[in-house]
């Protein structure tokens, strides 16, 4: 009867009490006191536990998201091996996760001939504790341990439930490849040493053979090791070690197929000999010292945390340390000399140290601890970037529709396209009509001196050089390995050879931002500033952005090591010499999410000291229309300005449409100016200059170049540039006020660009796509005529549909102007397979000067 | 024969094909009601001993042939610690065997707990038909997930999940850890999902759905273990499990492509009349972090508005979400993200609102909106703050109703709002949408979605900044924070701030507040903006 009832309430059908209001509902959320009564018979940790929301997970013992490699060891049981970073964990006990996560024998197999045991996964998600964690189980095998096997596990550990579900499958495939690294490599050297020891015991079998021959020596007096052995074994129990030895090599053979990987060990490993061999003696102590840093670097200051807590532990793995030599894998010249067995291989010797992670795999354990803390740097920022990003992923392609304002993916003008079917109206390339705007007479017309156009010409050493180099900074910056070129340790460091290995891990790697920049802004460096590679933006990737401390693996971490794992044959790696990487990865365009941007602001973030530059200069509308319309500015600072010149064209390169090179560089500051000549407008947008100390009779910008460039003094406090009388930038600059700290302000102008961004995505596609098109050459006398015709059709088709005031149409414009511009350089390249000469927009405007 | 003497039967108690009103947790518990069978019989599958009766399946199922549905066993209490279950090293357990497509998500589902004397152990086993996995095998599993968990403190409730990928098996196992009385006192508890490793991309779409499917079950259970209904307890397992499985089936046959095509949106050609309803709903499912039922008489146009809706989801959600079919004539299922639901009898003078489970409304993760495309009807449940302390409210009722001398209070109609706050974001959003051309159309929803985001993460950062991270006290109030960034209107702000919490789950409450009576004062304040 009961359930009937309740049944029938259920249902919803008996909702006798009304709520009259919130007091109502009050009373309802609150018990009364007889439930709590009830409730009594069921203790309270059978009823669900009420988890307060708690966004910036307060409640973990987790503070920073981080990577544990842990081991069970056979003489100490599960523990930790090291932490990524050094010193992570906070409160967390890592000794006792180590032991729950290294409990289960995940590799559980019945049978009792040696087999290979696959990779296990495991996703645990412990609300109580607020402790979230993927772990990687893996084995490794050592011919020294018991059973021949080393388990290890690979754990990344954060606080956010929501990162562990969302990721979880990205985790899954990047610690794969991790495991990959270590077991290949552990493989190959297992195989070997699995060979020797079946000559180890062929040759103690024939000596065995040779002993059963001979009569017994009664009275022994040296007593040695290898004659405890020989008097301790029979040939049947030699026999059978051989043959357990030749079923291992059997199991362990096949899956040794991976040539590429081998290669890539083989390089490492040769770099390594190489250098050594190539001048030996002076080279041998600072190799040794090398290998040594490099683990003291990998591991030690890793280890240490987990290991500190044991004194005796401490002293046991820097012993192991010591004596450390980095083994050869793939040495065929020697023939190994076989050996009397050792008695530590049938009598086990506890008190014996096993091999590390380093000696396990070697030349393979440097690339995947470099992964894994590339790993740590990808996951361990803020949930709602590692999901905008992924949206954000997919609007790189097709790469001439993407629009970037201050490197930062706005929005992709040529995405769905072709989507539809039938009938709908696709998206298309602009017409004919649009391309051939760009060579139009109001641009080339313009032209008025002839003299400091051509000047470039005559001074190869000009400042040119300097800013098509530093443009390429921007962009290359993955590649500034090659600044070091020179330097003997990255040459043939194991660093380097992991470089070619994954050439997108590098990024955040071998790098050195401060001194690589310098190299190329003084354009002393003799390989990237002399070419002048057309870098059209169809490599982009998301990168890491000029002044990024690159602590932050991007998304180009991901795409491009999926492309190399997956496309590039063995062939590829073989031809992949430096300089042809140097050519493939200068093509690359590094962009970022605003959301990465917007989370990892630092003092060397693209848009930091926005708001002091506001502050200081009442004009800014001005100098942020400037760049929104396309004009190039010069920052000019006094002699000793460097620095301030340098903060302001960082600070304003937040609002700089555009990341194709050579269209839209930004310059820091040029340390040793020259200057500025006509053609070099066709290559910046954002300039820093400092003037020389020693005034010279030219000024940097001749008075011809002033024509067409903004300029902003920051030594007279005063900015030449056109008056700018829109709405939409005097908002974003208003607003200042209001969000007071750059943490919140940078965020709203991503937000306030993205929807200027919108209006010019509708006049592009809605505007230019149309009306252009509909110009017949014969209905106008003049082509200014009909340069004024469609500049009045513009300013109503943005004031009618897209509400834009007339004052900030230029700003449309110019953002529909990037991506046709973009899409001509395509169109170009695809028809001509080459590259056509760069245009120069020279924006011939009336200028004001005004006062800071 | 072994530890099953003999057998009482039921019968399949789910032959639910028409939904009822009922609430679902309510169905569940009613399988608990056994009625003793005369068709009894035996079976053994790959070691095991399966006992119960066998009803034609396949006539219960007349209209929905590929719901998956169970051949019951069911023991007489035979007392003593191993009446029915054993240990991993012995040879035969109870088990039931699921009758399920085997195209199932869910192959297999084990119940295991670790005993003191022997270990882990196997309590019962439901295995569906196309599983070949042995008892060795679970055993095995049993082992796998319980080791490690030892140490677990009982006194302190909560599920923890973990999720084992096992290549060389080609199994994936979900296991949710708990601790419950077991036949000897408490212990831990494991309740295994076995998957195939070819089904793991499948698992990763609906982890969230399904883990919250199968906590909100094991709390009734772990009470019903309390009480030492343990046959109770197995039936209502019984009960969860098809429920799951049929959920699971669910978004298999009806589930929405990850890329939705414009024509079969409303967004192809404008339709004027629908023009409200569309902006209705679109708030709504926004402010609702994009969670909806669609409702109706006519299946397509359900469908074409779960379509429209969709668009606004990403696309791991959309996955996540399901159209309503005429002939499954699926129920409503909670924690799915946009669903079409077909209500039963659906007549004119009756209002949907009558028909709404808003029970399990009340247990899914987010607020829901409630669209009815037959009376252009939109409503949504409370917000995020509110529903989450109602939500955890109405669980811990459902656990403990079966021992409570009242009845469950199930949420009021009246707690549906029925939208009418004020936002521009929509609006504007629509007018400029039928402006551009088709071809334009998909780009620009995914602009706009991007541009709410991008709102989102202001808000959140200036939350953060405020409160150095929720470490002190927010300093400013909502209301500046709203004019700050420009979100006076009611409509928007909240749109906004959904849309936060999906970025950074948590922030809503935290803004807002999670106590009613605190949300209250807040709220008389928010709304004088």
């Amino acid at each position: 009867m009961k359930r009937a009832e309740k049944k029938k309430l259920g249902g919803g059908y008996a909702f006798n009490a009304m709520f009259g209001g919130y007091a109502d509902v009050a009373a309802y959320y609150h018990p009364n006191e007889e439930d709590e009564s009830i409730e009594e018979h069921i203790a309270p940790d059978l009823l669900p536990i009420y988890e307060k929301p708690d966004p910036w997970n307060l409640r973990s013992p987790i503070e920073k998201d981080f990577v544990l490699l842990a081991e069970f060891s056979e003489l100490e049981g599960p523990r930790p091996v090291l932490t990524i970073p050094y010193g992570t964990g906070g409160q967390f006990d890592k000794n006792n996760f180590a032991v729950k996560i290294m409990s289960v024998d995940y590799h559980n197999i019945s049978n009792n001939t040696f087999t290979v045991s696959d990779d296990t996964q495991v996703m645990i998600l412990e609300n109580r504790e607020g402790v979230y964690a993927y772990v990687h189980h893996f084995t490794l095998y050592d011919i020294h341990a018991r059973g021949f096997v080393r388990p290890f596990c690979m754990a990344y550990v954060t606080a956010d439930e929501n990162k562990m579900l969302s990721a979880y499958e990205d985790m899954l495939n990047e610690f794969s490849k991790v495991s990959k690294c270590f077991s290949y490599a552990n493989k190959l050297l297992f195989l070997k040493d699995i060979k020797h020891h079946i000559k180890n015991l062929e040759h103690t079998k024939e000596c065995l053979q040779k002993l059963e021959g001979e009569p017994p020596k009664p009275n022994e007096s040296d007593s040695t090791d290898e004659n405890d052995v020989l008097s301790e074994l029979t040939i049947t129990q030699v026999e059978s070690m051989i043959a357990e030895a030749k079923h291992i090599e059997k199991v362990i053979m096949p899956l040794l197929t991976d040539k590429k990987m081998e290669l890539k060990l083989k390089q490492a490993e040769d770099r390594f000999f190489m250098s050594r061999s190539m001048d030996f003696e002076e080279e041998h102590e600072r190799e040794e010292e090398i290998v040594q840093e490099e683990i003291n670097t990998e591991e030690k200051k890793e280890d240490v945390n987990c290991i500190k807590e044991t004194p005796r532990r401490k002293a046991s793995v820097y012993s192991l340390y010591s004596d450390y030599k980095p083994c050869r894998l793939f040495d065929e010249t020697r023939e190994y000399q076989p050996q009397i067995l050792s008695s530590a291989f049938f009598r086990k010797k506890f008190d014996k140290l096993l091999r590390n992670l380093h000696e396990l795999c070697p030349w393979g354990s440097h690339n995947a601890l470099r992964r894994l803390r590339c790993i740590q740097r990808y996951f361990s920022r803020d949930l709602a970037t590692l999901q905008i990003e992924k949206e954000e992923g997919t609007l790189i392609d097709p790469a001439a529709g993407l629009l970037t304002i201050g490197r930062c993916v706005t929005l992709n003008f040529m995405q769905h396209s072709g989507r539809l079917a039938d009938g709908g109206y696709g998206m298309s390339l602009p017409s004919n009509n649009l391309l051939r705007r760009r060579l139009s007479e109001d641009t080339l017309g313009s032209f008025n001196s002839s003299e400091s156009f051509y000047s470039i010409q005559d001074d190869r050493e000009s400042v040119h050089s300097g800013v098509s180099s530093a443009a390429e900074v921007a962009f290359i910056y993955a590649n500034s390995s090659h600044c070091d070129e020179h330097s003997p340790r990255n040459r043939y460091s194991i660093s380097e050879a992991d470089d070619y290995f994954v050439i997108n891990y590098k990024e955040g790697d071998v790098y050195e931002p401060p001194k690589a920049r310098e190299r190329y802004l003084t354009g002393s460096s003799a390989g990237t500033s002399s070419e002048r590679s057309f870098t059209t933006a169809t490599d982009i990737s998301f990168g890491t952005d000029v002044d990024q401390d690159l602590y932050t693996t991007r998304r180009s971490f991901y795409d491009r090591a999926i492309s190399m794992d997956s496309n590039c044959t063995s062939d590829d790696l073989i031809s992949s010499s430096p300089t042809d990487l140097e050519s493939n990865i200068s093509r690359k365009v590094a962009v970022i999410s605003a959301a990465d941007h917007i989370f990892s602001l630092n003092s060397s973030s693209i848009g930091h000291g926005i708001l002091k530059v506001f502050q200081e200069y009442r004009c800014s509308p001005e100098i942020l229309a400037t760049l929104l319309t396309g004009r190039p500015l010069v920052v000019l600072g006094g002699a000793k300005d460097e620095k301030a010149v340098t903060a302001i064209v960082t600070a304003l390169w937040l609002f700089l449409p555009g990341h194709t090179i050579p269209n839209h560089a930004v310059v820091p500051c040029l340390s040793k100016p020259k200057q500025i000549k006509m053609v070099d407008l066709a290559h910046f947008k954002l300039l820093g200059m400092c003037r020389p100390e020693r005034r010279t009779s030219s000024p940097l910008v001749p008075s011809s170049v002033r024509n067409y460039v903004s300029v902003l003094d920051i030594e007279r406090k005063m900015l030449t540039a056109p008056a700018y009388k829109g709405h939409i930038i005097k908002d974003i600059y208003k607003q200042r006020k209001i969000f007071k700290t750059e943490d919140t302000y940078i965020p709203f102008v991503h937000c306030e660009l993205l929807e200027l961004a919108t209006r010019a995505f509708i006049y592009y596609h809605c505007f230019c796509q149309k009306e252009p098109s509909s110009f017949q050459d014969n209905d106008f006398a003049h082509p200014l005529e009909r340069a004024n015709v469609y500049n009045m059709k513009s300013t109503e088709f943005c004031d009618t549909r897209l509400s834009v005031h007339p004052g900030d149409v230029p700003v449309i414009e110019y953002l529909s102007e990037i991506v046709k511009m973009q899409q001509y350089d395509e169109w170009a390249r695809c028809s001509y397979s080459d590259t056509l000469p760069t245009s120069v927009k020279l924006d011939l405007r009336e200028c004001k000067v005004f006062k800071a | 024969m072994t530890s099953t003497e003999r057998t009482v039967g039921m019968a399949d108690t789910f032959k639910d094909c028409d939904t009822k009103s009922m609430e679902d947790i309510d169905e569940e518990m009613e399988s608990l009601s056994i009625k003793p069978s005369e068709d009894e019989s035996e079976l053994i599958v790959d070691g095991f001993m399966v006992s119960g009766t066998f009803t034609d399946v396949a006539s219960n199922q007349c209209r929905t042939p590929v719901i998956p549905s169970f051949e019951e066993s069911s023991d007489t209490l035979v007392e003593g610690p191993d009446s029915r279950a054993i240990s991993p090293v012995g040879h035969s357990l109870t088990a039931t065997k699921l009758k399920v497509s085997s195209s199932n998500l869910i192959q297999a589902v084990v119940l295991s707990l670790w005993d003191n004397i022997v270990g882990p152990r196997i309590l019962h086993v439901w295995k569906g038909e196309a599983c070949n996995e042995t008892v060795e095998t679970f055993k095995y599993l049993s082992i796998y997930t319980l080791n490690g968990e030892i140490c677990r403190d009982l006194t302190c409730g909560g599920i923890d999940t973990k999720f084992y990928v096992m290549s060389r098996r080609k199994l994936c196992v979900l296991a949710l850890i708990f601790g419950a009385k077991g036949k000897c006192g408490p212990s831990v508890h494991c309740l295994s999902v076995v998957m195939s490793s070819n089904d793991l991309q499948k698992y990763v779409t609906w982890q969230r759905t399904l883990h919250a499917w199968l906590k909100r079950r094991i709390a009734v259970l772990r009470v019903l273990m309390e009480k030492d209904e343990y046959d109770k307890g197995i039936h209502f397992l019984n009960a969860s499990i098809n429920k799951t499985m049929r959920m699971l089936q669910s978004l298999q046959l009806d589930g929405l492509p990850s890329c939705i095509k414009l024509e079969d949106t409303y967004f192809y050609n404008e339709d004027s009349s629908k023009d409200f309803l569309l902006r209705k709903s679109i708030t709504s499912h926004l402010m609702t972090c994009g969670r909806s039922v669609v409702t109706g008489t006519v299946d397509s146009e359900i469908n074409k508005m779960v379509s429209t809706l969709a668009l606004f989801n990403t696309s791991a959600e959309r996955q996540c979400s399901r159209f309503c079919s005429h002939e499954r004539n699926w129920p409503y299922h909670h924690d799915l993200c946009v669903q079409g639901w077909l209500p039963p009898s659906y007549n004119l003078r009756q209002s949907v609102l009558d028909k709404i489970p808003l029970g399990e409304m009340q247990c899914a993760e987010y607020p829901t909106s409630i669209i009815d495309v037959k009376t252009h009807e939109v409503r949504q449940t409370l917000p995020v703050n509110e529903h989450h302390t109602r939500r955890h409210d109405f669980l811990s009722q459902e656990v403990t109703h079966p021992y409570s001398k009242h009845d469950v209070k199930y949420p009021e109609k009246n707690i549906l709002d029925n939208l009418q706050y004020p936002e521009n974001l929509v609006h504007r959003f629509m007018k400029e949408l039928f402006a551009i051309p088709v071809g334009l159309r998909l780009s620009f929803i995914q602009l706009f979605i991007r541009t709410i985001e991008r709102k989102a993460l202001v808000l959140i950062k200036s939350a953060e900044v405020d409160s150095d991270q929720g470490r002190s006290a927010p300093k400013t109030n909502p209301r500046k924070l709203r004019q700050d960034l420009g979100l006076q209107l009611e409509g928007d702000f909240r749109i906004v701030l959904a849309m936060a919490e999906k970025l950074k789950p948590g922030i809503y409450t935290y803004l807002l507040g999670d106590s009613l009576n605190h949300e209250l004062a807040r709220n008389i304040s928010l709304y004088s903006v």
